[in-house]
C-alpha cells in the first residue's frame, strides 16, 4: 500500500492562475499564514523536529538504555509513554527515531532534487529534440522502478545502511523532479520576458538563474514538501522490513516491526510510533497542500 | 537608396535575408530587406502579420532562435559597425546599452516573479557601475521619466499589480535605462487599448527627441505611422515594397499594396469607402517568381509583373518602390 502511493505524486501545475496580491516571499508567507490548518501543522512539525533534535538534552533516559527490571510498562511519571520489552524508555526512543526519520526523508528529498532539478532545468530551457528524448526516456525508465525495489537493490549491493537506502529512494523520486522542472523551464523558456531580458544584454546563464529559477521555484517548493512526506513513509517501510536502520538504533519503522509481535499484550507500543508517523506525514501533507495552493495561484508562468 | 552618406545613418540594414532552416533547406522569410535609419529619425516598418517585420527587428538584435531561424545574407551596421559579425560577447553589450528594444506584449515581456524595480535595476547593473542606492535612484528617475505616477510605490510593484499601459511604460524604462542611441519598438501598442496607445506613442516620440534616439517602430497600424513616424518602410511577404517619407507615402503611394492599405483605412464621413484586399498573402516557401503582390494586385500586367521580381527602384524624392509599373501608374493616396 505504501509502495503503491510512491508513484502517485500531486504535481502542482506550473501554469499561472489568477493573480493574487501576494507575490514574492513576503506575500507568500502572508498567504501561507492565512491557511490556518497549515499554520498549525507547521507549528506541530517544528515542535516535533525541535523535540527530536534536542532530545539528548531533555531529562530522559538514553534511548538505548536497557532496563530489564521494567519491561513493557504502561505510561508512568518515570516513563511518560511507558517502556518496551527491554525496558527502554518509549518516549526517548520515539524522539530519537523521529530524528532519524526526518534526516532520512531529508536525504531522500535532497537526492531527488539534486539528480532531477538541474538536468530538468537545463533540458527544458535549451536542448535539441534528441538530447531531450534521450534524457527524458532515461528518467522514464528510472520511474518504472518502484522506490522500495530500488532501495532493496542498493542495500543488497552496498550493505545494510539507511544512507544507501534513502539515496536509492531519492533517485527513485528524481524523475518527478526532473519532469516538473523540465516542463516549467520549457514554459519559461518560451516566455517573451526571456527574450526581453536577452534584449537588454543579459547573459544566458544569468537569464536562466534569475528568470527560470525564479519562476520554477513555486511548483518545486510544493513538490519538495510532498516528497518529504513520502520520504518519511519510505524510511518507515524500509526499516520495518529490516533494510534501513539496524537494531538497537531506534527508528519508527523498526519500533513498529518489533512491537507488532506484542500487539495483543502491549498495543501501545505499536500505536505510539504509528501515531508519530501519521502526525509527521499529516503535518507535511497539509503544509504541502497549502504551498501548492498558494503557488498555483501565483503568476508562475 | 536612402539619403545621405553612411555617417548620417544610425542604423543601416542591407540585403538582409532571414530564413527558416530545416531539413528541406532554407526557406526565406525575409528577402533582401534594406532599411536606412537616419539619426534622430523615427522610421515606421509597416506590414501585416507574417510580413517579416518582427523577424527583421529580432535579426538586428541578433535575438533569432538560431536553431530554426537564421540570417543567411546581408549586413546590419550600427553607426558603421557591422553587428552581424560581432562576437556574441560584444553583441551583449550592444543590446540594452546601444540599442534598446520594446516588445509587443507588456503582459508577458515583464517577468511576473520580480518587481518592476528589480527588473529595471538588473539592466542598470548589467551596463553601468552604479552602486545600489544610486541605481535605485536612477530607476526612480526612469519611472518618473516614462510618466509613472508615484514611482516610489510603483518601483516595488509586481507586474500583475500594474495596468497594461504602466507595464509598457516600465518596459520602456528598461529599454532606455542606459540611454541607447537606437530604440527598436516591436509593435509597442498592439496589445494596448486605444487611449493608452496614443499615450505610449506620444511617450516614445517625446523620449526619442529628448534622448536623441533614432527609433524604429514596427506596426501593422497605419494610424501609428501617421502619428509618429518621419519615414515609413512597407513590408509585404518578407520584402520591403516601398520606402518613403510619411507624407509622401500617405498622399502619393508608389506601390499598389500601399495604395490598397490606404484604401482599407476607415474615413469619417465617407460611407462605404473601406475596401479590403482580396485573397491572402503568399506563404513563405511558395512565393511567386514575379512580384509577390501580383496575384492580388489590380494593376498586374502580364508578363511584366509575373515573370521576374521587380527590384526596389529609386522612385525620386529620396523614396523607393518595388513595382514594375511604378513609373506609369498614378495611385490614389488619402488626399484624393
Amino acid at each position: 500500500m505504501i509502495a503503491d502511493s510512491f508513484g502517485v505524486t500531486a504535481v502542482p501545475s506550473p501554469v499561472a492562475g489568477a493573480p493574487t496580491d501576494d507575490a514574492g516571499p513576503a506575500g507568500m508567507w502572508r498567504s501561507f499564514a492565512r491557511h490556518r490548518a497549515a499554520l498549525v501543522a507547521l507549528v506541530v512539525l517544528v515542535l516535533a523536529a525541535l523535540a527530536s533534535l534536542l532530545s539528548p538534552l531533555l531529562p530522559l533516559p538514553a534511548p538505548d538504555l536497557v532496563n530489564l527490571q521494567v519491561p513493557l510498562r504502561g505510561p508512568s511519571w518515570g516513563h511518560l509513554l511507558g517502556t518496551d520489552q527491554l525496558g527502554r524508555d518509549e518516549l526517548a526512543r520515539i524522539l530519537a527515531a523521529t530524528r532519524i526519520s526526518l534526516w532520512a526523508a531529508l536525504l531522500a528529498t535532497v537526492t531527488g532534487v539534486i539528480v532531477g532539478v538541474p538536468l530538468g532545468l537545463l533540458i527544458g530551457f535549451r536542448s535539441g529534440r534528441i538530447t531531450d528524448s534521450v534524457v527524458s526516456r532515461a528518467f522514464d525508465c528510472l520511474q518504472s522502478i518502484p522506490a522500495l525495489i530500488l532501495a532493496i537493490a542498493f542495500v543488497a549491493a552496498l550493505g545494510r545502511q539507511l544512507t544507501f537506502a534513502m539515496i536509492a529512494v531519492g533517485i527513485a523520486f528524481s524523475p518527478t523532479f526532473y519532469r516538473v522542472s523540465r516542463a516549467a523551464a520549457a514554459t519559461v523558456a518560451g516566455e517573451s520576458y526571456i527574450e526581453a531580458s536577452r534584449s537588454m544584454g543579459q547573459r544566458t546563464a544569468k537569464v536562466v538563474i534569475t528568470h527560470v529559477i525564479g519562476n520554477v521555484a513555486a511548483p518545486l517548493i510544493a513538490l519538495t514538501s510532498t516528497t518529504f512526506a513520502f520520504g518519511i513513509l519510505a524510511e518507515a517501510a524500509l526499516s520495518y522490513l529490516g533494510l534501513g536502520v539496524q537494531p538497537p538504533q531506534a527508528s519508527l519503522g523498526t519500533m513498529l516491526s518489533t512491537a507488532a509481535d506484542l500487539l495483543n499484550s502491549s498495543p501501545q507500543l505499536t500505536i505510539e510510533p504509528g501515531l508519530m508517523i501519521m502526525l509527521l506525514v499529516l503535518c507535511i501533507s497539509v503544509i504541502a497542500d497549502a504551498l501548492g495552493d498558494i503557488t498555483s495561484g501565483q503568476g508562475s508562468a | 537608396m536612402a539619403p545621405g552618406n553612411a555617417t548620417a545613418l544610425a542604423l543601416e540594414v542591407e540585403a538582409l535575408t532571414v530564413a527558416l532552416v530545416g531539413r528541406r533547406g532554407p526557406v526565406p522569410l525575409v528577402t533582401g530587406a534594406d532599411l536606412a535609419l537616419a539619426r534622430r529619425e523615427i522610421l515606421g516598418v509597416v506590414g501585416e502579420s507574417g510580413s517579416g517585420k518582427s523577424l527583421t527587428s529580432l535579426a538586428i538584435m541578433r535575438l533569432l532562435d538560431t536553431r530554426s531561424v537564421r540570417v543567411i545574407e546581408g549586413s546590419v551596421r550600427l553607426f558603421g559597425r557591422d553587428l552581424l559579425t560581432l562576437p556574441e560577447r560584444e553583441m551583449r553589450s550592444v543590446r540594452g546599452r546601444e540599442i534598446g528594444m520594446i516588445f509587443q506584449d507588456p503582459m508577458t515581456s515583464l517577468d511576473p516573479a520580480f518587481t518592476a524595480g528589480y527588473q529595471i535595476l538588473s539592466v542598470l547593473r548589467r551596463h553601468t557601475d552604479l552602486g545600489r542606492s544610486a541605481a535605485r535612484q536612477r530607476a526612480l528617475e526612469l519611472l518618473a521619466l516614462v510618466g509613472i505616477g508615484d514611482p516610489r510605490r510603483r518601483i516595488d510593484s509586481y507586474p500583475h499589480q500594474l495596468s497594461g499601459g504602466m507595464r509598457q511604460r516600465v518596459m520602456i524604462a528598461m529599454a532606455i535605462a542606459c540611454e541607447p542611441k537606437v530604440l527598436i519598438a516591436d509593435e509597442p501598442t498592439t496589445a494596448l487599448d486605444a487611449t493608452t496607445q496614443a499615450q505610449i506613442l506620444e511617450l516614445i516620440r517625446h523620449l526619442a527627441s529628448e534622448l536623441h534616439m533614432s527609433t524604429i517602430i514596427t506596426t501593422h497600424d497605419l494610424g501609428v505611422v501617421a502619428e509618429v513616424c518621419d519615414r515609413v518602410a512597407v513590408m509585404y511577404a518578407g520584402q520591403i515594397v516601398e520606402q518613403a517619407s510619411t507624407q509622401q507615402l500617405f498622399y502619393h503611394p508608389k506601390h499598389p499594396y500601399t495604395e490598397r492599405l490606404l484604401l482599407g483605412l476607415p474615413r469619417i464621413g465617407v460611407a462605404g469607402q473601406m475596401v479590403g484586399i482580396p485573397g491572402q498573402p503568399p506563404r513563405a516557401g511558395s512565393f511567386p517568381p514575379g512580384c509577390r503582390f501580383a496575384p492580388r494586385c489590380p494593376y498586374t500586367l502580364v508578363p511584366d509583373c509575373v515573370e521576374s521580381l521587380p527590384p526596389l527602384r529609386d522612385a525620386g524624392e529620396s523614396r523607393t518602390a518595388r513595382c514594375a509599373r511604378s513609373g506609369e501608374l498614378s495611385l490614389t493616396g488619402i488626399g484624393a
